[in-house]
């Protein structure tokens, strides 16, 4: 119910920004690690991973190579990955070497006042939202049921919603819990 | 405070916690410390089952049942005795989350109650240097509130607790004594600092303050009690279910930092398993 309810008010949100233009989250251009500024959703993309970034977070950092390794899975489905920076001591200049350290394939987006977040609701580190193109949200929640320690037999909740979303399946799970950090926020 | 506090996320966890402690000396009234005379000894043991359950999002409920041994020798007396000491219940609701906010620390409320299972060390039939007395012989409530912040790996803690005891009448040797304990408040602040790998060591300091005890409706002077208690503790996280806890801690035999109490120093090991 609350997926449907949450999957409703941003397509509402995009409609009404459509008819009024008063502008959304998913019309916020926040500054990126790759240069310049974009919004959380890729026009360019069939789906976009929008994934909640921590530079602290011990979680989010052994949940790297998986993030890396799926955003290069699913490149050539249309799938695109970005993160974003809500905590408050988010700065441009910091999460720009993050990226560049974790060899990020993407770029992360800086949200010091944390509007992102706000929006859609993303409370923990690696909190992942699947959005098709319409605006619509397929998939919330963590990468999967790993937390610090990775295992091999970890749920991958995020890679089976992008696999679902991608050959046009139900969303298996499409609310998932994330296990990372809090986000710090002002 | 339970040491079987969930941690982020954690849904449910069930620990055992060994606790062994050896009596310095004591603090007289005015707090003035005696080293234990030659001849006399004490060593408590303590073996404790913890259970807590997150009852929703931010409040979770956590039992403590414990076991207590003692071993005393005074006066060419020796002996070992104890059985289940008081069983506690406490809630903690967290109104914020420490780490969530860069202004608003973490705030918790917490609350708690003490049965009265254990033997009190005025019950009648207890062995001479009465080592099977384990609890306080009344009902406890308690309430605080907690805060908690977190700066980039390290994590800051003040705690404030009151506690109150309900009265009892003790009868012994057919004359009955109507006994209620003072409220008793104890501050607690902590510093922490997490290691990536989520190892992390603390250092603590615990201050309890009791007033004096009401004994057939009149203040018993000279019956209040002070307490401090320093800590050093670390926790090591050996899967995401299963992480072990240890501690030193100690009042330290100094003059003036306990009043009508005994300065122990001992060792805490706990471990728990938790479900995410």
């Amino acid at each position: 119910m609350a997926l449907k309810w949450r999957r409703g008010a941003l397509i509402l949100a995009v409609a009404a920004c459509s008819a009024a233009h008063h502008p959304t989250v998913v019309d916020i251009r926040f500054p990126s690690t790759e240069g310049g500024a974009r919004s959380l959703i890729d026009p360019a993309a069939r789906l976009t991973v929008v994934e909640f970034f921590s530079a602290h977070c011990p979680c989010q950092a052994k949940h790297d190579e998986r993030l890396r390794g799926l955003a290069a899975r699913y490149r050539a489905q249309g799938v695109a990955f970005v993160a974003v920076d809500s905590e408050a001591d988010a700065t441009l200049a910091r999460d720009r070497r993050e990226a560049v350290r974790r060899h990020y394939p993407y770029g992360i987006l800086v949200d010091p006042t944390g509007k992102a977040a706000a929006a859609l609701r993303a409370n923990y580190a690696t909190y992942c939202v699947l959005i098709d193109s319409s605006g619509a949200i397929l998939y919330q929640g963590g990468i999967d049921s790993d937390r610090n320690r990775l295992h091999a037999d970890a749920t991958p909740y995020l890679a089976d919603a992008i696999a679902d979303a991608v050959f046009g399946r139900p969303i298996r799970v499409p609310v998932a819990k994330s296990l990372g950090c809090s986000l710090m926020r002002e | 405070m339970t040491p079987g506090r969930l941690g982020l996320h954690e849904v449910a966890l069930v620990g055992v916690q060994l606790k062994g402690a050896t009596e310095l000396g004591s603090f007289d009234a005015k707090g003035r410390y005696a080293s234990t005379p030659a001849g006399a000894a004490e060593l408590d043991l303590e073996e404790d089952a913890l259970v807590a359950l997150r009852m929703f999002e931010r409040a979770q409920l956590a039992l403590l049942l414990p076991m207590l041994e003692t071993r005393r020798a005074s006066h060419g007396l020796s002996e070992l005795g104890g059985g289940v000491g008081d069983l506690n219940l406490s809630l903690r609701y967290d109104f914020t989350l420490a780490g969530a906010s860069r202004v608003m620390p973490g705030v918790a409320l917490l609350a708690g109650i003490t049965f009265p299972t254990g033997t009190p060390s005025d019950a009648g039939n207890l062995r001479p240097l009465a080592t099977d007395a384990t609890g306080i012989g009344a009902w406890q409530a308690s309430v605080g509130l907690a805060l908690e912040q977190a700066i980039g790996p390290w994590l800051l803690n003040a705690t404030g607790i009151v506690a109150a005891r309900t009265a009892r009448t003790v009868t012994a040797s057919e004359t009955s004594v109507h006994e209620r304990l003072a409220r008793q408040w104890t501050a607690l602040a902590s510093v922490a600092y997490v290691f990536p790998s989520e190892c992390a060591l603390a250092a603590s300091a615990a201050y309890a303050v009791e007033g004096n005890a009401t004994i057939d409706q009149e203040e018993a002077a000279g019956s209040n009690h002070r307490l401090t208690t320093l800590t050093v503790s670390g926790s090591l996280p050996l899967s995401d279910a299963w992480r072990l806890q240890s501690a030193l801690f100690a009042t330290p035999p100094l003059s003036r930092l306990a009043v009508n109490q005994t300065a122990l120093a001992g060792v805490l090991v706990t471990l728990v398993h938790a479900w995410l």
